[in-house]
């Protein structure tokens, strides 16, 4: 199942009509087909990765709660209790499986005692995917209402006839820290990565190359062997003894390897944060590499760190995200016109995309504090 | 030192690819930047490649396809 476009109403403080789309709209060379595309059906491409800027407040974590939800649906057709109302919030997902494009109209309620989230008004349409309609696929020609037979509980989405089973999913990293239960969360992906125990290893050598093993003894205390010493410690010893960045990088690059082999989408909420350049880098590299990323992964993230952007080799995949009364999203390709020879971060910070830090209050600040 | 192989286009690629996987060549995935074969005409132009040399600290050797 890959998702082609989201399109939200009414969903927390995003604007009406708000749009997101996966598939590319700039033309496409061989090199793009290559590493910056994925073919998931003869001449059906979607990105490898998304970026997604944008200053502080400009809704950028939004956009991803809308992603992280819409997966939600799609992959376990449930949605688990938020920390924002999703109540009237209308969506129409259009995604493909099995050689059909879907579009999936739906709209959500919520119980604000119980969490529990109600799937209201929903229409599945299908039609077969053809080659020769693949500038047309999100017309309304050719889509048919799916019909059911059998009713599901108001809390569980009818994508669940259409899917049957549950997905493998989406991973949502936050920025916020996970604390201690980062190595419950990692030993947990032990039962689903064949070769868990390599991976692991590998990742600690590129965080620390003090630490030559961990394993799990039990639910809270894990073996670790570092500077050659082996020792027992518990979750919480462990995560002060290992730096903020090993933690960060241990959680962030299992997802990675998760994702990749399992072809689960990413999302990731400031890509950069903790991190070194070269290791984002490399995140965003792994996704672009056809040699790992086998099953058609894609990387979706936000960042403040611009220079990442000219690792984009095309435009089109450039979410920018604005707030004044309402989170718009603007497409780099499609609404600004950037000439494709320039560095994407100097237009960042030149401030073509109207992102610019506000320099006045900036000064207003170190005015009061020189007081 | 590593080798970056830049080729001109997806057909040369998949040829290196295979003569790489069957041990026909004169180097192996080791010494390769990447440990891998690109399929890039420029370097400025291809942000994997240029991915690649920023991690890689030491001297490179290009081979053009």
């Amino acid at each position: 199942m890959k998702i082609l476009r989201v399109e939200a109403s009414n969903f927390k403080n995003c604007e009406d009509g708000f749009s997101i789309d996966f598939m590319p709209t700039a033309r496409k060379t061989s090199e793009d087909k290559e590493y910056e595309l994925q073919e998931i059906a003869e001449e059906l491409y979607v990105f490898s990765t998304v970026g997604i800027v944008g200053k502080n407040a400009s809704g950028k974590t939004t956009v991803l709660d809308l992603l992280n939800v819409c997966y939600d649906i799609l992959t376990r057709f449930r949605i688990g209790k938020k920390e924002y109302s999703l109540n009237g919030a209308k969506l129409t997902i259009y995604f493909f499986y099995e050689g059909c494009i879907y579009k999936y109209q739906l709209q959500l309620n919520d119980d604000d005692v119980t969490g529990i989230v109600y799937f209201e008004d929903q229409i599945i349409m299908k039609k077969e995917y053809y080659k020769t309609y693949v500038n047309k696929i999100f017309d309304d020609d050719g889509f048919e209402i799916c019909e059911f037979d059998s009713r599901l509980p108001k809390d569980t989405s009818i994508a669940f006839f259409v899917i049957d089973a549950i997905q493998n999913g989406t991973a949502y990293i936050k920025s916020s820290d996970f604390g201690p239960d980062i190595f419950r969360l990692v030993f947990y992906m032990e039962k689903t990565l064949k070769n868990f125990n390599e991976i692991l290893k590998k990742i600690l050598r590129i965080f620390d190359e003090n630490i030559s093993g961990l394993e799990k003894v039990d639910e809270n205390n894990y073996k670790i062997v570092f500077d050659g010493k082996e020792e027992v410690v518990s979750d919480e010893v462990l995560y002060t003894r290992l730096s903020s960045g090993t933690n960060k990088g241990l959680r962030l690059y299992m997802f990675v390897a998760l994702s990749l082999l399992n072809g689960d989408d990413l999302i990731i909420d400031e890509i950069e944060n903790h991190f070194h350049k070269t290791l984002v880098e490399n995140i965003i590299s792994l996704y672009k590499d056809k040699s790992v990323n086998k099953n058609n992964a894609s990387l979706i993230f936000t960042t403040h760190y611009c220079e990442l952007l000219d690792l984009f080799d095309r435009q089109d995949n450039i979410y920018v995200t604005r707030a004044d009364s309402k989170v718009r999203l603007f497409n780099m390709y499609r609404d600004y016109n950037i000439r494709s020879e320039l560095q994407k971060s100097k237009q960042f910070y030149n401030d073509a995309f109207n992102t610019a830090v506000n320099y006045e209050a900036l000064m207003d600040l170190k005015k009061e504090l020189r007081r | 030192m590593k080798l970056l192989v830049m080729c001109e286009g997806p057909n040369e690629k998949t040829i290196m690819d295979l003569l790489l996987a069957n041990n026909c060549l004169a180097f192996s995935e080791d010494d390769l930047l990447g440990s891998v074969i690109f399929h890039a005409r420029q370097i400025k132009k291809s942000s994997l490649v240029r991915i690649e040399l920023n991690a890689y600290m030491g001297d490179v050797k290009i081979l053009r396809i």
